[in-house]
Formats: structure tokens, C-alpha cells, sequence
């Protein structure tokens, strides 16, 4: 290029040029759909045109992201300009977003065609699909380069305020423990706000309603089971404190305790990219980012008091990768940081997409980390995770001795090898609508034959049978 | 009664202005639980002051218990209203705070029952029959450990949630779980770095290349185990939370370094220790403190990364609760908080002086000076920031250090306090002089031979007179010379003539001289003409005398009987 694009104004950045083209032939995409069905010649040709646009910005930039959080269309975090040509798509497509219960879509480097039209054929059809269940389609799909992004909900203050409107649709149907949670993890983690220092009281405060559920016996551990590739890092640490509290609660742990382990679980994490990202001293570029359990460390020595409570959580950031029997950093892995690092690897691999190794079902999640790394834990805490959430954890497909399919939504409370259940193909194999489905508990007269490997998920069958 | 006549029994429309009519009888509800609380007030106010272990305190404390129960009983339910300056029981008042109209932020009102009810977020408070003797122990165990607001990791609310009362409920409020940033009203700085919690999850676990193994089996093999493995748990997870904080802490420490002494790691840890060792000097923890500094010692043996933080963490603590408990102690705590203060140094100087000021104890105030003396031997500069405080007693302890310390150093805070407008002040600070080298200290006295305050002018001159010297000798004359010197009290004068004569030789006989010849004819008897006459005696030279064989003739019978009588102790002073 030699000079400014003339249709720029002088001010302007180059790449908001290329986001307003990306955007608006997105768009375009969307429109053209209602004339022609993905998989024809004239729409692929439509996909193959827009990919080769995206694969310029995604070779720069990695990652194209589209999301409007305050109605305003943004790329990659940037608020796209005002032009009058394109106001129009811009604003349909932030309607769009809106309308889907999602909070964008995202395109990363290594998107392939096949992968787009996938994709699309997921998008377009928005009343089947919307929101989580748009999400969940498109993990199901093994789609890792074009996703949908859920909705996140939103961080309320404590004990008063409400959601978003656009969020609360999203937000209605969780559990209000689970959703407070989810919030104070959020405020806590997003951003920069922990590094104005925090009082870990407060974040005590914050989960008593989570442990009070817990200890009601309030099945909350269904909720394992969304954990979506690419969560968010304050989801996954509410993830990980929320197993963390069902494996200490099955320990007797008391109130106390649970609190204490809690604040460590929710902070376990607190040091990815955090020295990247500008923490008090940035890393300098010669230099070798500190591993993220130190910088964790660092993070929650600055921004809290030295406590008890505190003292666990700097030991989880510091331990929770270091093997029980090993005393690598000088320093014998406590046994509240070995909870803590028991469910952050199992929540850690739920989440796993295709990037390291193909993405893994519940079931082999749990059998990594009760097999392969059992010797990572103290007995009891593997004995302990496997009664909170069963020999099938919660979104593990199962095939029942009648010949029906069900996703497991948790474990009996006794009986950690008879899952609750929630049919979704009968014997026949005749899928049952969602609608129709419901959580039960296994049958007595039935029993579970074998865990499905995901190729044999019933979303990844309907998929080949279609391809 | 007639239509126009006001019901006396109806609610008034305030009930603030029900508080206000002292003849309307409380129920005996009402009154139980007033006097109840009013001794759960005294039970804050003993522990706060000789501990919670102490044996009255605990005496009182079981009294409570009793009394609690049997007040639930007998009138239970109990609802409680708390607002941060009174306790209300449906329409009666059953606390007010003595410092209920104390403004928000005076520190007083921070140690009424009403107000650490109020907060950490408790609103009201509900005692339901049937409540237990154990669970009036420990509403009041929580009580007393939240009461002094040190614990910055649980408070009042979390520890009554956790102690999972059957009779006891709390209606509470929330605080934002992080702070909002005032000008934004949302958490996190304003223009701060990027968003990095939002960031999608790190994958940090490895990549396992390992057969797939059943989860049945494993389960089966985990089950054989679990009747051991849960008591083995239980056992080592005991083991663990008895481990001590301090031995955990620096362990902790320790081990963050091992691999990881970057300067970045160091200052964190450090502020962390910081922390500790503030939080542990306000529960008067001094061992605990002790041992939290020197760690910290360790990680910043110069006081580099922490010196600033810690003045800052020391400074904010509530230094007058620590001083009440401290008045109440035994002389080894006391010397336990100083030892202290003289290992920390500078940044516990605004500690020890509120200390200093707030203590009502001559042992603790003595203690602490001395401790002051020892900390700041080697650069008092810091005690000169003090010398600005309003409270008189304070600059003139700190006066009183600085003349222990003595030296050049001390001189220009002296000269300061020299001038305060206190004149207690200004005394000390002369009699701090006494410790410096004379002619470090010279200038600072001669300002004061036209103070008005005749015992710091006697004790100036005092101190001048010991090394006599020309600048001083022109000093006193030059004041006796002036005009202004008439005008002076009698006993100023006399100090000013008496002193002359020991600093001074021939070159002060013609002012002396001209002082007893004063008046001529109609001179009188003056306590001044005697003492310019006993100075010139002292001046013990032949000149001196002949001035005084002269008076002898002059024609005033005054100035004879002077010279006369100062000729008579000739030889011997």
C-alpha cells in the first residue's frame, strides 16, 4: 500500500477499514442465506470470497471477534465507525447477535471453509438455534475456529441489582447460588478490579450462598456440564470452586473451611497473563514470562492482606500444578490445594477443545484425573470427586442396557456408578426432542453399559449421517 | 374522650420522638435486653482493654451467656434492629451509642456495640427461643473476635453465618465483592491495563498420551480404599490446619523464592508481610509482630521495598485501642511493644506516639520514650515531624526524646520547639540544650534573653554562663543597654545583670557602673543598682573595685549603701 485509502478519513485507522468490510459482508452473508441454502455452489462461492477477506485479518491479528456489548458492533474489542453506507448491516447485525441470546461470534486463525459453512449452517438457522444451545451445537460440531460466543452474564453487586436486560433471559434459568457466583467471579476476575486490592472477606461473603447449597445438597453439579471450550477465565474458576466445594463438602469440611477453600479455588488461576497483561511490572519483552502459578502468587500477595485465608489461596496459585509426592517448589502441596488442583484439572479438560488434543468427554476427563494423574492427589480426594460427580460425570453420553442414549446430569447420591439422567434417543435410536426430555434418576431396572466416546455423541452421529 | 382529643396511646409519627419521652415506661422486654446490652457494651470495652482472655473478662462474658438465655426465654422472639448508632426493639431504643452523636469517622463511635453490629453489613438480629447456652457462647465469642475490626479476613456476619446457629438469624447487607472505582462507579481503575480475567481459559494441564482406562475400574479400586483413605484425610487435614500461621507463612515465603528472588517477587511478598505485621500489631500480637518483621527483615533487609508501606500500614492502625490494652498490661507486653518499635524504627514512630499521647499510664509514656530514644539515636529527622502536632504534650515528649538523644543533630528541632508557642514546650527545649554541645546550643539561647518567661530566660542564661563568651557577653549587654531594658520585670533584669558578671570582664563595668550610679541625686534602692553592684563584685578586678570606692562617695545614700555592701563580700564570692 502506498497510500491512504481514499476512502478513509485522514484520521482514521487502516484496520477499521477492513473490520467495516468484514462486518458488513458478514451481513450480507446472513441476508444471502434467505435466497440460497448453505451448501450451494452460489453461497459457497459467497463463503470462499469472505474467507479469503478473513484470512488477511486473521493472519495479522490472529483472531476476529465480533460483538456488540453495549448495542455498538465492535471488532476485536474496537468499536467499529460511523458510515453511513454500512450503518444499516452494522446495526442489523449487533440486532442479530441480540435476538441469537449470544454475545457475538469469533473466527480464529486456521479457519478453514468447510469449518465456515458449518458454521453458518448453525448461525442461520436462529430459531433453532440460540444462545447456549447454539454454543453447545457448535462444540458438539467440533467447531474450534468459528464460534458462537455465549452470553456472559453480568456481575451484579451483591445482595442487590439486576441483570441486563439482554442478559437476564440467559441469566432466569440458572440457579441463584450458581449465579452469584458466576457474578462476584466475574467482578473479581474481568479486568483489573482485584489489583485495586480486595478484602477476602467480602469474597467470603460473596460464596455463602454457594456453600450453603452445596451443603443442602442442592444439585448444582448439572452445571459442569455446560462447560463450553474457550470458557472465560472467572468461568472457569467458578467452575473450578464449585466442584471444589462438592469434593470438600464430601470431605466434612465444615462452613469455615469450605470458605476458606473456596476463596483459594476461585483464585487458583489469578496469575494467567497477568504479568503480560500489566501487572504492577510488566514483563519486559528479553524476558521470559514467570509461569502463571508465581505470577498468580505475586497477584494475590498485592492485592490482599496476609491471612489464613490468603495463605491458602497464594499456596493454590503457587502448588496447584506441582505433584502431591513431589516438593518441587520446597513447599509439601497442601491438601486444600490438591482439592483445588484436582478440579481445576478436571474442569481445565472439560474444557479442552481440539487445539492440544481432540476434546475430551467428561468421562475421560474424570479418568485422567483419577487414572493418569492419580498420584498427583491424596486418595480420599479422588474417592471424594468421583462420588460428587459419578463413575458419569454430568454431560457424559451414555448408552443404557435397553439400547437408549442419555446425557448424565449427576450422580446418585449413593450410588456414584447410576448417573441421573436425561434421556435424549430411545431404544429405537429416535432422538427425543428437547423439550420432552427431563433429569431422573436411573431407572432400577436399568443400568448404564458403557459411557459414549464423543465420536459417538448423538450430535457428532447426526452430523455424519448428514455429511 | 372527645373526637379533638389526641389518643396519648397512638404511635407517634417519629419514633425518634419517642425516644425522646422519658416518662413512657419500656416494657420488661425492652428493659431486659437494654441492660443486657448495655453490659455486652461493657463486655466490648473490658476485652477490649485487658483482652478477651483475661479473667473478668470471661467472668462477665459467662454472666452474659446466662442472662442472654434466660432473656430469650422469657421474652423470645427477640427481633433487633441495628443501625450504626442504636439498637431498636420494635418501639424502644435498647442501645443508644454514648457517642451517638459523634460524627461519622470519629473512632469512638467505632468501638459501640450498635456500630460493629452495623459494620460488617449485620441489620437486624433475631434470637428465636430454645436458644442454647452454647450458642450464646459462641453469638458472643464471634462478638468479641469481630470486635476490633483487625481481622481482615472474617467478619462479623461470616463468622456468625459459619457457627450455623439454629436460633439465631441475621438479616444482612451485601458489599460489592471488589471496589468501585468512584469516578466510574464500576471495578477496576479507570484507564487501566486491558481486561485479562475476560481472556479465554489457559489450557495448563499437560497433554496425556495414555491408554484409556475405565472409570468403572478405577472407581472400583478407589472404593477398596476409601474406609482408610477418609480417616487419613480427616487425620492429615487436621495436621495441616494446626500448623502454625507464622511457621506457614514464612514457609510459603521461603519457598516463592527459592526459585524466584526477581525484584518484582520481593516487593510483592513484601507488601504482603507488611500486612501481616500491621494486622498483628493491632490485635497486639507483639510476638506474632515481632516475628512477621523479621521475615520481612529478611526479604528487604534495607527497607527498600517496604519502609513506605509499612509507615502507611502502621500509621492507619486504631492506635488507641492498642494503647488502652497496653495501659492495662503487664510490664512484659509493654516492654514486648517496644522492643518492637526499636527493632521497626521510623516507620513505627507514628504508632509510638500515639502511644506516647494517648496513654494515660507514666509507666507506658516513660516506656515509650524511651523506646523513641533508642530507635532514633542514630537520626532523630523523623521526630522532628512531630514538633508540628497540636497537643502541647506531644511536641514536649518528643522535646524530652530529643534532648535524650542529645548531639549536634537534635539541635535544629531544639531551635524549633525553642520557639513554640507553648511555653512547657519551650522550657523542655532549653533543658534539652543541656545535652548539646555549648556552641551548638549558643544561638539558640541567646533568642531567648527577650522571652518574657523568666524561668526560661534564668535558665538560658544558666546554660550560657557555663562557657562564657564575647558573643554572649555582647548579647546581655546589648539587652541591658537598651531602652527595653527598663521595661523589663525586676527579676529579669537582675538574671540579666547577675549573669553578666559571669560572662563578662572589664568591658561590662561602664553598663554595670552606670546601672548603680543610675537616679544621681534621687537614686533610690533597687534590687537592681544591688545587683549591677554585686555583679561588678564578681568582676572581682581593680577597675571593678575602684568603681565601687567611688560609689561609696556618691551623693546618693542608695548608691553608697550598695557599693558599701558589695564592697563587704569583696573576696568573698
Amino acid at each position: 500500500m502506498t497510500g491512504p485509502s481514499p476512502i478513509l478519513h485522514p484520521d482514521d485507522d487502516p484496520r477499521l477499514e477492513i473490520a467495516l468490510q468484514l462486518a458488513s459482508r458478514f451481513w450480507q452473508l446472513v441476508k444471502s442465506a434467505r435466497a440460497y441454502s448453505v451448501g450451494h455452489v452460489t453461497y459457497t462461492s459467497q463463503l470462499e470470497s469472505y474467507l479469503t477477506l478473513l484470512s488477511t485479518a486473521l493472519e495479522k491479528e490472529g483472531a476476529v471477534r465480533f460483538d456488540a456489548p453495549d448495542g455498538e458492533l465492535c471488532m476485536n474489542g474496537e468499536q467499529l465507525p460511523d458510515r453511513a453506507n454500512m450503518q444499516k448491516a452494522l446495526e442489523s447485525l449487533a440486532h442479530e447477535f441480540a435476538a441469537r441470546t449470544l454475545e457475538g461470534i469469533e473466527f480464529t486463525r486456521g479457519l478453514s471453509l468447510g469449518e465456515l459453512e458449518t458454521f453458518m449452517s448453525y448461525f442461520l438457522p436462529g430459531e433453532r438455534w440460540k444462545g447456549l444451545e447454539l454454543v453447545a451445537a457448535c462444540d458438539d460440531a467440533g467447531l474450534v475456529h468459528a464460534r458462537a460466543l455465549p452470553l456472559r452474564v453480568a456481575a451484579e453487586p451483591l445482595g442487590a441489582g439486576s441483570l441486563p436486560e439482554s442478559s437476564a433471559e440467559a441469566a432466569a434459568n440458572l440457579p441463584p447460588a450458581w449465579r452469584a457466583l458466576l457474578a462476584g467471579a466475574r467482578a473479581l476476575l474481568e479486568g483489573d478490579a482485584m489489583d485495586q486490592g480486595i478484602e477476602l472477606r467480602h469474597v467470603k461473603r460473596m460464596l455463602r450462598e454457594l456453600i450453603d447449597a452445596v451443603l443442602a445438597g442442592e444439585r448444582l453439579v448439572p452445571v459442569l456440564a455446560e462447560v463450553t471450550p474457550r470458557e472465560s477465565a472467572w468461568s472457569h474458576a467458578a467452575h473450578t470452586t464449585l466442584l471444589s466445594l462438592y469434593v470438600g463438602a464430601r470431605l466434612g469440611l465444615t462452613r469455615h473451611e469450605l470458605a476458606h477453600l473456596a476463596v483459594a479455588a476461585l483464585l487458583h488461576d489469578a496469575g494467567h497473563g497477568w504479568g503480560e497483561a500489566g501487572g504492577p511490572e510488566m514483563v519486559e519483552e528479553h524476558r521470559e514470562p514467570a509461569p502463571h502459578t508465581r505470577e498468580g502468587l505475586r497477584r494475590v500477595a498485592w492485592s490482599t492482606t496476609l491471612n489464613r485465608t490468603s495463605l491458602g489461596a497464594l499456596r493454590a496459585t503457587l502448588e496447584h500444578h506441582i505433584p502431591a509426592s513431589g516438593e518441587a517448589e520446597g513447599l509439601e502441596v497442601s491438601l486444600q490445594t490438591q482439592i483445588v488442583s484436582m478440579c481445576d484439572a478436571y474442569t481445565t479438560l472439560l474444557a479442552r477443545g481440539d487445539a492440544l488434543e481432540p476434546k475430551l468427554s467428561p468421562n475421560s476427563a474424570l479418568v485422567r484425573v483419577i487414572g493418569t494423574w492419580q498420584e498427583r492427589w491424596h486418595p480420599a480426594l479422588m474417592v471424594a470427586l468421583v462420588r460428587v460427580l459419578g463413575v458419569y460425570p454430568p454431560g457424559q453420553f451414555v448408552e443404557l442396557d435397553d439400547g437408549s442414549i442419555a446425557r448424565a446430569t449427576g450422580p446418585d447420591v449413593n450410588d456414584p456408578e447410576r448417573p441421573w439422567i436425561e434421556r435424549v434417543a430411545d431404544m429405537r435410536g429416535v432422538p427425543i426432542l428437547p423439550g420432552q426430555r427431563k433429569a431422573e434418576p436411573l431407572p432400577a431396572q436399568h443400568f448404564v453399559t458403557r459411557a459414549l466416546p464423543r465420536s459417538e455423541w448423538p450430535q457428532a452421529r447426526s452430523r455424519r449421517s448428514a455429511a | 374522650m372527645s373526637a379533638a382529643e389526641p389518643d396519648p396511646h397512638t404511635t407517634p409519627p417519629s419514633r425518634s420522638l419517642r425516644w425522646r419521652e422519658p416518662e413512657r415506661e419500656r416494657s420488661p422486654a425492652a428493659a431486659d435486653v437494654s441492660s443486657w446490652l448495655a453490659d455486652a457494651a461493657r463486655l466490648l470495652a473490658m476485652a477490649r482493654r485487658l483482652g478477651v482472655e483475661n479473667t473478668e473478662t470471661r467472668a462477665l462474658q459467662r454472666r452474659l451467656v446466662a442472662d442472654l438465655v434466660l432473656n430469650v426465654q422469657r421474652h423470645g422472639p427477640l427481633h433487633l434492629d441495628v443501625t450504626p448508632r442504636s439498637i431498636v426493639m420494635g418501639d424502644d431504643t435498647v442501645f443508644a451509642a454514648d457517642h451517638s452523636n459523634a460524627p461519622t469517622g470519629e473512632r469512638g463511635l467505632e468501638r459501640e456495640l450498635s456500630w460493629i453490629l452495623h459494620r460488617d453489613g449485620l441489620r437486624a438480629l433475631k434470637l428465636e427461643k430454645g436458644l442454647t447456652e452454647a450458642e450464646a457462647a459462641t453469638f458472643l465469642d464471634v462478638l468479641l473476635l469481630a470486635a476490633p475490626g483487625d481481622a481482615t479476613d472474617e467478619d462479623l456476619v461470616t463468622m456468625l453465618w459459619e457457627s450455623a446457629f439454629a436460633h439465631v438469624g441475621t438479616v444482612t447487607e451485601e458489599a460489592n465483592v471488589v471496589r468501585l472505582n468512584p469516578l466510574t462507579g464500576r471495578p477496576g481503575s479507570a484507564g487501566g491495563p486491558a481486561p485479562v480475567g475476560s481472556a479465554p481459559l489457559v489450557d495448563d494441564w499437560p497433554v496425556v498420551q495414555a491408554p484409556a482406562m475405565d472409570a468403572k475400574r478405577l472407581w472400583a479400586s478407589l472404593r477398596q480404599n476409601e474406609a482408610q483413605a477418609g480417616p487419613a484425610f480427616r487425620e492429615a487435614w487436621a495436621r495441616e490446619r494446626s500448623e502454625p500461621f507464622a511457621a506457614a507463612a514464612e514457609a510459603l515465603v521461603l519457598a516463592a523464592l527459592r526459585d524466584d528472588a526477581r525484584p518484582e517477587m520481593l516487593e510483592a511478598l513484601a507488601a504482603s508481610v507488611v500486612t501481616w505485621t500491621a494486622t498483628a500489631v493491632q490485635r497486639s500480637e507483639w510476638e506474632e509482630a515481632r516475628g512477621a518483621h523479621e521475615l520481612l527483615k529478611r526479604l528487604d533487609p534495607s527497607g527498600r521495598l517496604s519502609a513506605e508501606s509499612l509507615t502507611a500500614a502502621l500509621g492507619s492502625l486504631d492506635a488507641h485501642a492498642i494503647t488502652e490494652r497496653l495501659d492495662e498490661a503487664d510490664v512484659r507486653e509493654q516492654a514486648r511493644l517496644f522492643a518492637f518499635v526499636v527493632r521497626v524504627g521510623a516507620p513505627a514512630l507514628s504508632l509510638l506516639m500515639s502511644v506516647l499521647a494517648d496513654s494515660g499510664r507514666s509507666r507506658v509514656r516513660a516506656g515509650a520514650t524511651t523506646a523513641l530514644t533508642y530507635a532514633f539515636a542514630d537520626d532523630p529527622s523523623p521526630l522532628g515531624t512531630w514538633l508540628t502536632d497540636p497537643r502541647w504534650h506531644v511536641v514536649r515528649n518528643i522535646v524530652f526524646v530529643l534532648g535524650q538523644i542529645g548531639g549536634g543533630e537534635v539541635v535544629p528541632y531544639l531551635a524549633v520547639a525553642a520557639r513554640h508557642i507553648d511555653a512547657r514546650v519551650r522550657r523542655a527545649a532549653i533543658h534539652a540544650l543541656g545535652q548539646v554541645p555549648h556552641h551548638l546550643r549558643r544561638s539558640v539561647l541567646l533568642t531567648q534573653l527577650d522571652t518574657g518567661d523568666g524561668r526560661i530566660l534564668t535558665a538560658s542564661l544558666a546554660m550560657l554562663a557555663r562557657e562564657p563568651d564575647a558573643r554572649v557577653t555582647e548579647a546581655i549587654l546589648t539587652r541591658v543597654r537598651s531602652p527595653e531594658f527598663e521595661s523589663r520585670p525586676e527579676e529579669h533584669r537582675v538574671a540579666l545583670l547577675s549573669s553578666l558578671a559571669d560572662v563578662a570582664s572589664d568591658q561590662a563595668l561602664p553598663a554595670l557602673e552606670e546601672l548603680l550610679l543610675r537616679g544621681g541625686w534621687f537614686a533610690k534602692r533597687s534590687a537592681e543598682r544591688t545587683a549591677a553592684a554585686r555583679a561588678i563584685v564578681r568582676l572581682a578586678t581593680p577597675p571593678a573595685r575602684e568603681v565601687l570606692e567611688q560609689g561609696l562617695h556618691h551623693r546618693s545614700e542608695a548608691v553608697r549603701e550598695a557599693c558599701d555592701e558589695a564592697l563587704s563580700q569583696w573576696g568573698r564570692t
